[in-house]
């Protein structure tokens, strides 16, 4: 193999080369020629020359030998030029010897025959080298060949198995019918079964038999291709799908010969089946969900599918004519279209999916609402060759879309008019964290304490009033821990600085757990509440001190008057209280024998069911001393109005009824002496008094001689006469006055208070002393208040005390000589609306250590006085609840003053 | 009462007698008016003394009828301050009842009459009678020496010094020694002297110079 290879690879080789190696040649052969010659002194320079030709022409070709042996023959003459045979320098190169001429044509013809023999050689055995090689190559292609022969019937075989198709061969005129490996796997039966048309109908289902013998018929008539589909009843009753196609051809005999293929299609059909059912399913659900699939060829720029969903939901018939895309198109809401078609052209552009809503009009119905879903499939080139998508339809999801938005708007609205609410009850509204931590706050809260909702956690606490906010914080931790509402009462600083109390109440809120959410809570100001309720604790406090200090004890009585509560003090009374429940007050009464009147008309008062006050009766005590006792009573209802007893207070008034009946002596007493005094008065008082009593008839006998002189006269001036006799009445009754008052006041009568104006007293009085005055050459000035308030008082001994103060005055005077005596009397109301009196005489004055001592009973500055008259004025006026004084002036003299209540504080008091 | 305070304001009668009265007692002074009316004297009634002393006292002849019991200043302390006033009205007093003492003092002050109330009628009508009378006689004394004494104002110095002499009993020449002037100068103001003075004689001058109390100044 290697011998044709070689000149193979020769001819491979540069044409250029083959002449290169035939100079190579020739000079190889010239330089061996030279060595021979000079070391066996030989003459080979034709053979070696001859050597390089053929060299040249086997290696070379013709070309190159031709080439060697035109430099074989240079060489050759070079050699026969002399010095011949020599390689030296030679200098005549044609100066060859003719001799050498043969020779060298010779030579010539020699190398040019083998050059042609040695090339022509070389062209045969290429060529025989080369068909070897074809040859060799052609075994080799067809042992390849075989082999895959060999693999591809394996592999059909197999193929066959795996794709489930038989092969069959089928010769109409001899009835021949081949089959492959799979058909009889197929046809389920071994490959010792004998094919036969009979057994394939009688394998045929029944129900394809007719349409199976019709085609083999028509095949066997026609000798046409047939394919047709069948089922098979197998042994075991199963069904087999499958699909026959033959083609017919005419053999060498010119018979009709189908050759075919036997395909089970059961999976095919079985999967068909469940794909369609599956559509079927997919086109219901999508016609219930109301959602249709499409897919969109992008380079065909048009649907290649469309579900039916998607022409109901277009409200196009699936079932007419296919629709142009701008049917479609036209559908959508003219202001969402261009929306789609630059949302699917984005899609494409990006590769990405896309969603877009849109709008579809009906013709005949309502406006659509779509949501479409986009998913670009991309080919191999990278490009987007389909989009796949869905539309659904969700009208009905906007509408209730639009309902829920309504909704919420509806609860927005209402949620702002709770938070209107919430903001404008004059509540303050709080909730706080299951931790107590406030994290809301209403607009009145935070208006109320000047926080606002961001430091509600810190600004709330701080709201409340230092001394109760340790107590606050206790009481929430406790309401907390017990998850119970719950509620406490604080002060919470207003944002001006001012504390109010409030109620917290506090309402926790659950979760579907039973976990604390929130608490929610509120504060009302109950500062007026609370002042109310302080008030009435002081309300209640200050009527039971009332009750206490106004009465000994408190009782209650039944409906039927029995005593059904006392108090405990009764025992201070000296009545033992445990004697008293369950009896009626006659009982323990003991003038109830003696005073019937009375206890008669008390029962009728208590069966009336009307107040009564101030009864007294008397019982006896534990020790048998009677026991005065004042009661006041006031009957309780129910609410329906129905009577349930009495309840009032009771008195101990023993030592007072002792008391009063002392007073009343001790009054008498002081009458009596008061009258001593005043007679006694009235003595010092004769020749004033007889003065008194002479003006008036001094002047009525005037009068009354003036009378007669005015009847005397020639002409009786009558009216004068009559005048006059007038006021012979009037001065004889002024007379007769003094007399009555002089009586009066001598008169031992008792005391009889009435309604009285200070200022006629004081005339009156004054009327008794005028002469003593004048006597005493004491002027008397009068300065009485007009129109003073009445007082309560005995007329005879207030003239008494002012007669004894004027009296006082008019001696105290009597002394002077330097300075007018003047006696002034005034009147007037003092600063707590009394009435004053007051004597200021300008007289001796009262020494210092004659005041204290002024209106004691014997004391005397006078030799003649008795020392009563000031103690008895001072009794007087004390008993008229009046007080008497006595002061010093600025000037000479003192004053005497007494003040009287007034008439309607006696009333009052 | 109708006739009289009519006829007291009459021209013709301004030159009637008043009676005064002063008693703090009203129906006092009321009884008292109706008494000196009746018997159609005139009357003026005051409730004090000051009062009195305060109100315009027409120049008649007049008697004051006066309580002793007075408030304030006392009938008879009013007497008292009546004399230091140069004020010499008759007085009678009246008094509730009097005593030993009250009635000596009242008669040394210079009262007419004193009265116990109550009093007759005729007895206080005598008493004013009579003080009346006497205050007109008085009152005539006191109308000539007024009369001299407007003339004696007329007199000139000297004249006056020469009419003291004169009085004194000295003799024309011994008034021209003593006062260093001539005889004639001398006679010549007693001419003019007796001519104002209206005296008719010597004798008369003298008189009238004796009634206004004229006497020579002591050297």
């Amino acid at each position: 193999m290697t011998k044709p290879d070689l000149p193979q690879r020769w001819l491979q080789l540069p044409t250029i080369s083959h002449y290169a190696m035939a100079v190579f040649a020739v000079a190889v052969a010239s330089i061996a020629a030279e060595l021979i010659t000079r070391l066996l002194h030989a003459e080979p320079i034709a053979l070696s020359m001859l050597c390089a030709v053929i060299f040249a022409a086997w290696f070379g070709g013709f070309g190159p030998a031709l080439l060697a042996i035109a430099l074989a023959l240079l060489a050759f003459h070079y050699y026969l030029v002399p010095p011949i045979n020599s390689f030296t320098w030679k200098h005549d190169l044609f100066a060859g010897d003719i001799s050498e001429v043969p020779r060298l044509i010779l030579f010539c013809i020699t190398a040019l025959i083998v050059g042609f023999v040695i090339s022509t050689q070389r062209k045969a055995t290429e060529a025989l080298g080369r068909s070897g090689a074809d040859l060799q190559a052609a075994i080799k292609n067809q042992k390849r060949i075989e082999a895959a022969l060999l693999h591809s019937e394996m592999y059909l075989t197999e193929a066959q198995r795996l794709s489930r198709t038989g092969s069959f061969g089928w010769d109409v005129s001899s009835g021949e019918i081949s089959w492959s490996d799979e058909t009889f796997r197929i046809f389920e039966c071994d490959r010792t079964t004998k094919p036969t048309l009979e057994f394939i109908v009688q394998r045929t289902h029944p129900e394809d038999r007719t349409a199976v013998q019709k085609t083999i018929d028509q095949a066997s008539d026609g000798g046409k291709d047939f394919e047709h589909e069948y089922r098979l009843l197998m042994p075991d009753g199963s069904v087999k799908h499958i699909q026959a196609l033959a083609r017919a051809k005419r053999n060498a005999a010119g018979n009709i010969e189908f050759a075919g293929a036997v395909m089970d299609i059961t999976v095919a059909r079985e999967t068909e089946r469940k794909l369609r059912r599956s559509e079927a399913y997919l086109a219901e659900a999508q016609r219930l969900s109301h959602t249709g699939s499409w897919a969109w060829d992008v380079r065909l720029q048009t649907f290649v599918y469309r579900s039916p969903g998607v022409y109901h939901l277009f409200g196009f018939d699936s079932e007419k004519e296919p629709l142009s895309p701008q049917s479609f198109q036209e559908r959508i809401l003219p202001r969402d279209r261009d929306l789609v078609i630059e949302m699917a052209r984005q899609a494409v552009r990006e590769k990405k999916d896309f969603e877009v809503d849109f709008r579809i009009d009906l013709p005949d119905g309502p406006t659509r609402y779509v949501h479409s879903v986009g998913h670009p499939l991309v080919g191999i080139d990278g490009e987007v060759i389909e989009l796949v998508g869905t539309h659904v339809d969700v009208t009905e999801q906007y509408a209730a879309k639009e309902a829920l938005q309504k909704a919420f708007d509806e609860i927005k609205k209402s949620e702002d008019r709770l938070r209107l609410v919430i903001d404008t009850i004059p509540t303050l509204v709080w909730r706080a964290t299951p931790e107590g931590i406030p994290d809301f706050l209403n607009q009145p809260s935070l208006d109320y304490t000047g926080i606002s909702l961001d430091n509600a956690a810190v600004g709330w606490p701080r709201s409340f009033h230092p001394d109760d906010k340790k107590m606050m914080l206790q009481k929430w931790q406790r309401i907390r821990e017990s998850g119970m509402p719950g509620e406490l009462e604080a002060r919470l600083r207003r944002q001006d600085g001012e504390y109010r109390w409030f109620l917290f109440r506090a309402e926790p809120l659950h979760d579907e757990a039973g976990d604390i959410v929130k608490w929610y809570g509120s504060a009302t100001d109950i500062e007026d509440r609370k002042w109310t309720e302080v008030a009435l604790r002081e309300s209640e406090q200050r009527f039971r001190d009332y009750a206490e200090t106004a009465s000994d004890w408190l009782w209650e009585t039944g409906p039927d008057h029995l005593i059904t509560q006392m108090s405990e003090n009764l025992n201070a009374a000296g009545i033992a209280p445990s004697r008293v429940p369950g009896v009626t007050r006659w009982d323990i009464a003991s003038d109830v024998e003696s005073e019937p009147e009375k206890w008669r008309l008390h029962r009728a008062m208590l069966d009336a069911h009307r107040p009564f006050r101030d009864f007294v009766y008397s019982t006896k005590s534990t020790s048998g001393t009677p026991v005065y006792v004042r009661t006041s009573g006031k009957p309780f209802f129910d609410a329906r109005g129905n009577f349930l007893g009495y309840r009032g207070t009771g008195t101990d008034i023993t030592a007072m009824i002792r008391a009063d009946h002392a007073e009343q002596a001790l009054r008498k007493a002081q009458a009596e002496l008061a009258h001593v005094t005043r007679v006694t008065t009235l003595g010092e008082l004769t020749a004033s008094i007889a003065h008194e009593v002479n003006q008036p008839l001094a002047a009525a006998v005037a009068n009354a001689e003036a009378c007669l002189r005015w009847l005397d006269r020639d002409t009786p001036d009558l009216a004068a006469a009559r005048r006059s006799v007038e006021w012979v009445i009037n001065d004889s009754c002024r007379a007769g006055e003094v007399i009555r008052r002089v009586r009066a006041l001598a008169k031992k009568s008792d005391i009889e208070k009435v309604p009285l104006d200070v200022n006629d007293v004081v005339g009156e009085a004054i009327a008794l002393v005028q002469g003593e005055l004048s006597g005493h050459r004491v002027s008397l000035r009068t300065e009485l208040a007009p129109s003073l308030p009445m007082i309560h008082g005995d007329r005879v001994q207030l003239q008494q005390v002012i007669i004894n103060l004027v009296m006082n005055g008019i001696e105290a005077m009597q002394p002077i000589t330097d300075r007018p005596r003047e006696l002034v009397i005034r009147s007037g109301q003092d600063e707590r609306r009394g009435v004053l009196v007051s004597v200021t005489d300008s007289g001796v004055g009262i020494s210092t250590e004659n005041a204290n001592q002024l209106f004691n009973a014997f004391f005397s500055t006078k030799s003649s006085g008795m020392g009563m008259g000031l103690s008895i004025c001072r009794s007087i006026v004390e008993a008229h609840g009046g007080r008497l004084s006595a002061s010093g002036n600025e000037g000479p003299g003192a004053t005497f003053r007494f003040v009287l209540p007034l008439h309607q504080e006696e009333d009052a008091a | 009462m109708t006739e009289h305070p009519k006829s007291s304001r009459e021209p013709a009668n301004a030159r009637e007698p008043i009676v005064f009265v002063i008693d703090d007692d009203a129906s006092m002074r009321r009884a008292l008016t109706n008494l000196f009316q009746s018997v159609s004297l005139k009357v003026e009634v005051f409730g004090s003394a000051p009062e009195m002393l305060h109100s315009k006292l027409p120049d008649v002849a007049s008697c004051l009828v006066l309580d002793i019991r007075l408030p304030g200043l006392s009938g008879l302390d009013f007497q008292t301050e009546l004399a230091k006033a140069n004020i010499h009205i008759p007085i009678i007093f009246m008094t509730g009842h009097g005593d030993i003492p009250m009635t000596v003092r009242a008669m040394k002050g210079g009262a007419v009459d004193f009265l116990t109330k109550p009093f007759r009628d005729q007895d206080m009508l005598d008493a004013v009678v009579m003080a009346i009378e006497r205050d007109r006689r008085r009152r005539e004394v006191e109308k000539v020496v007024a009369n001299l004494n407007t003339l004696f104002e007329t007199l000139t110095a000297r004249e006056r010094e020469i009419l003291a002499l004169v009085a004194s009993g000295l003799m024309n020449k011994q008034i021209a020694a003593e006062l260093g002037l001539a005889e004639i100068t001398v006679k010549i103001h007693r001419g003019h002297i007796m001519k104002k003075m209206e005296a008719r004689s010597l004798a008369d001058l003298v008189r009238k110079a004796e009634t206004l109390g004229i006497h020579r100044a002591k050297p």
